[in-house]
């Protein structure tokens, strides 16, 4: 276990420290290779490697110029996970002579390796000569002939460029005066060019008909979209300087005036440009061509080459040179009969090293064997035309061979997990999980259950529970407080209890009692309803309540002749035969059920 | 006669055999088919599930299963169609949740521009546990309990603060529950939800495809489909673009 920390810790520093990334290459550039006597050029020597913190370069002998440093740029660029760090060194060199200077190469010596630039080489003209004739133009005013203070000037490095071919477009403003703002900048109109511009913008002093200017270039990189004669607009750029028109004032206070001088705005522009664009030839192009221009190399790696059937193969395709390599097209790659393929992950890296712009494709595919056998993922092809060789070319990965063994039970592939942005991924997850084996609830699909009539019948019976509570609830308390309602509740039934009294009574042959039970139910039932007391109610009483309750006429004439057959049967000694008892029954009997269907009302 | 009663067996058996499934036989299958898969034979496996699935029937490990051929058999984005399809039948299962995270990493596209809605996010934590059927008869229980409740407090003329005390826990749950139920259906059953199954497909400004390409989307991407006509879909993605889909490029979860 121990042994096995000890390596894993060896082996992160040696690969943190870079030592598993020993490509490091330096190269030496210099800008312009032909100069004046008066002039200046750039040297820049570039350090490139996948690790940080290199050693500065051993520089040449420059003893035959007065070279000045003008500091260190560094660029740090991950690509798939890849450090990879570029630190460029540049110095101004002034020539003290005429004549043509070859520049030996520098070195930096890393792990007793030692690594050289290229060799480059300065042409130094008499005075004057290396300024270009467009420039020295620009610095004079032409109807004075006096030199000028501040001007801008525009150049291409070429004027006859083919479509999507790299043009560098300079832009130089000179000013042999203090500024007394920032120069605002207007760039030219490049409607007819994929534009890049090139950083960082270079500060130095040139020597201009014998007049010294501080100068700041700026560098696009254009690319034209389609061919003809197009034309790059006029850059302009404002900017304030000290006012002379009064400089020859006598004022003695006048060398105050510079604290407090806002000066003249000063505008200038450069000459439109023309560029000659060269469609690409017709001639010699591969078919599936898709205008990728530049000059550019692919390369494949494969993670592993045996692997078993169903697991991935991740291989990284490597497109990489110089070019608009935004517009470079993928590589066409289709599944195969052998291989299922995925997309895993791309990355793009542009690089603009001395001016030059180019860069770095990645594009990482996923290869899952279907078969066990030898197989072969096959080459892609990448095909560009090269403007310097002025012919198309059509290069190709190398075709990787894949040993593919049948797959073992249980045994799951480990499928790439790419990084996507914003994704937290478990990092255990290294395939799907297995089937499950319990089929769980197989059922057929279940309807919604919000709409079933069985469901709205399910939650209505509480609502109609509630409602029969609540109507019986308030009934029972009324029936509690209110007792002429309790009376008129019952009136029915006391009336109904007291006729079936009577009918008990009507075999015992005592007809005084079942009448007066008879006229009981009667009166009972009247005073009740009305919630006034029986007693005391005269037979003519209660007619005037019934009459007056809306009863038919047959009606009170059957309780007008009950009620006086009870009188009879009640107060005289004259014997009461048994149908007139059964008719009396029935007839009381009747009478009630026609009182319950009328409303009675107490009568005035 | 009696060859027109033959004809009649045949008819029987022959339909038998070839008809829905019966309840008897839907475990086998079901098995037969984890037998194939162990064997890595996805096809078979997944011809057996797909005849369960036919014929109706529905559980969160067959649709699991499913998603598993589909992932072994090179088709990802009817993978994810089916791990949402049983994740929606057990939202809390682990292995689900991995397949779908695991086979969404090789989605070919990305959206971007997704905002996350915190209300939508904090009811869809609330209602993820349940289905709908599961929570409209939560939510019925509590109010069928609640009504009761109510009325024998109207009827026994009174209660204490016990009494009260629970009818109002209940109304608050019964409020909560009906909220999660409608908000549930608004968005899980109204809704209709899909998923991109074809590798690639084109997303049109119009339904048809004279109409310009308003992006290009790759399998396993979900949207919400708002209208549609016999051939396309009009479909809402997460980062709210529009836009007029193939149907034969999508699948409804």
């Amino acid at each position: 276990m121990i042994r096995k920390l000890i390596f894993i810790f060896i082996f992160s520093f040696v690969w943190s420290s870079g030592w598993c990334q020993d490509n490091v290459t330096i190269e030496m550039y210099i800008s312009p290779d032909t100069i004046g006597l008066d002039g200046q050029a750039m040297l820049s020597i570039v350090v490139k490697s996948g690790r940080q913190n290199l050693p500065a370069p051993q520089m040449p002998n420059l003893s035959m110029f007065d070279a000045v440093s003008s500091g260190t740029s560094t660029n740090i660029s991950i690509v798939n996970g890849a450090v990879e760090s570029s630190q460029a060194y540049n110095y101004i060199l002034y020539p003290k002579q005429q004549g043509t200077f070859n520049i030996k190469p520098a070195f930096i010596v890393l792990d007793r390796k030692r690594y050289e630039s290229n060799e480059v080489t300065l042409t130094v003209l008499k005075q004057g000569v290396g300024t270009p004739k467009g420039t020295q133009e620009a610095a004079q005013d032409s109807q004075t002939g006096e030199t000028r203070d501040v001007f801008l000037v525009a150049q291409l490095d070429k004027k006859r460029a083919f479509v999507n071919q790299q043009v560098t477009l300079t832009i130089k403003f000179y000013n042999a005066v203090r500024l007394l703002s920032q120069p605002d900048y207007t760039p030219p109109q490049t409607s007819d060019f994929w534009s890049e511009s090139i950083e960082p913008q270079r500060s130095y002093t040139e020597t201009i008909n014998g007049r010294r200017y501080n100068v700041i270039e700026l560098n696009t990189a254009l690319f034209p979209t389609r061919p003809g004669e197009l034309t790059i607009g006029s850059a302009m750029a404002s900017v304030q300087v000290p006012d002379n028109s009064a400089g020859r004032s006598r004022d003695p206070f006048r060398m105050f005036d510079s604290f407090f001088d806002r000066g003249v705005t000063r505008t200038v522009r450069t000459r439109p440009l023309t560029l000659d664009v060269q469609p690409l030839p017709a001639e010699g192009k591969p078919s599936g061509y898709s205008g990728t221009v530049g000059d550019f190399a692919i390369s494949s790696t494969a993670d592993k080459t045996t692997v078993e059937v169903n697991q991935p193969i991740t291989v990284t395709y490597k497109i990489n040179g110089t070019g608009n390599i935004k517009t470079v097209a993928e590589p066409k790659i289709e599944e195969t009969n052998d291989f299922r393929v995925y997309r895993a992950s791309s990355d793009e890296k542009v690089s603009k090293l001395q001016g030059i712009v180019g860069g770095t494709k990645i594009y990482e595919e996923t290869y899952i064997p279907k078969r066990a056998g030898n197989l072969v993922i096959p080459a892609v092809e990448l095909s560009f035309f090269d403007p310097r060789a002025k012919k198309y070319k059509t290069i190709s990965s190398k075709p990787i061979n894949i040993t593919a063994t049948a797959a073992s039970l249980n045994q799951y592939a480990e499928l790439p997990i790419p990084n996507v942005a914003g994704r937290v991924i478990d990092p255990n997850a290294k395939d799907i999980r297995y089937i499950k084996t319990d089929s769980g609830r197989l059922e057929k699909e279940k309807p919604l259950i919000l709409l079933t009539p069985l469901y709205l019948t399910l939650n209505g019976l509480p609502v109609l529970l509630l409602a029969f509570v609540w109507v019986a609830s308030r009934r029972r308390e009324r029936l509690a407080s209110d007792i002429g309602y309790a009376r008129s509740r019952a009136a029915k039934r006391m009336a109904r209890k007291r006729l079936g009294k009577a009918r008990k009574i009507a075999g015992s042959a005592n007809a005084a009692e079942f009448f007066a039970e008879i006229r009981m139910a009667l009166f009972s039932y009247v005073a009740d309803k009305l919630n006034i007391s029986p007693h005391g109610m005269t037979g003519d009483q209660l007619l005037a309540i019934v009459t007056g309750g809306g009863a038919d006429e047959d009606t009170v004439k059957d309780l007008k002749n009950l009620l006086r057959k009870a009188d009879f049967a009640q107060y005289s000694s004259a014997k009461v035969s048994a149908e007139d008892i059964k008719d009396s029954l029935d007839k009381a009997e009747n009478i009630m059920v026609k009182l319950e269907g009328i409303r009675l009302e107490q009568a005035a | 006669m009696s060859k027109l009663l033959k004809i009649l067996v045949v008819l029987t058996i022959v339909t038998a055999a070839c008809g829905p499934v019966s309840a008897a036989v839907k475990d086998s299958i079901f098995a037969a088919a984890n037998d194939s898969y162990q064997n890595k034979d996805y096809e078979a496996a997944l011809e057996s599930y797909l005849k369960l699935s036919e014929n109706g029937y529905e559980s969160a490990p067959l649709f699991y299963n499913m998603g598993n051929c589909f992932f072994k058999t090179g088709r990802p984005g009817y993978a994810i169609l089916y791990y949402l399809k049983a994740q929606t039948l057990d939202p809390f299962d682990e292995d689900i949740a991995n397949n779908l995270t695991f086979a969404r990493q090789f989605m070919p596209t990305r959206l971007e521009g997704v905002q996350i809605n915190p209300v939508s996010t904090f009811m869809g934590t609330l209602t993820e546990p349940f289905s709908l059927n599961n929570l409209a008869w939560i939510s019925s229980g509590l109010f069928i309990l609640f009504l009761i409740c109510l009325s024998w407090k109207i009827y026994s003329g009174g209660g204490g603060l016990a009494i009260k005390v629970i009818l109002y826990s209940l109304l608050v749950l019964v409020i909560i529950s009906s909220g999660l139920t409608t908000y549930e259906y608004r968005t899980d059953y109204k809704v209709k939800k899909g998923v991109i199954v074809a590798d690639e497909t084109r997303i049109y400004s119009g339904p048809g495809e004279d109409n310009d390409v308003e992006f290009v989307g790759g399998f396993g991407l979900e949207f919400e489909v708002e209208s549609e006509t016999p051939d396309y879909y009009l479909v809402l993605f997460e980062n709210k673009r529009k836009g007029w889909i193939l149907k034969s490029d999508v699948e409804l979860i």
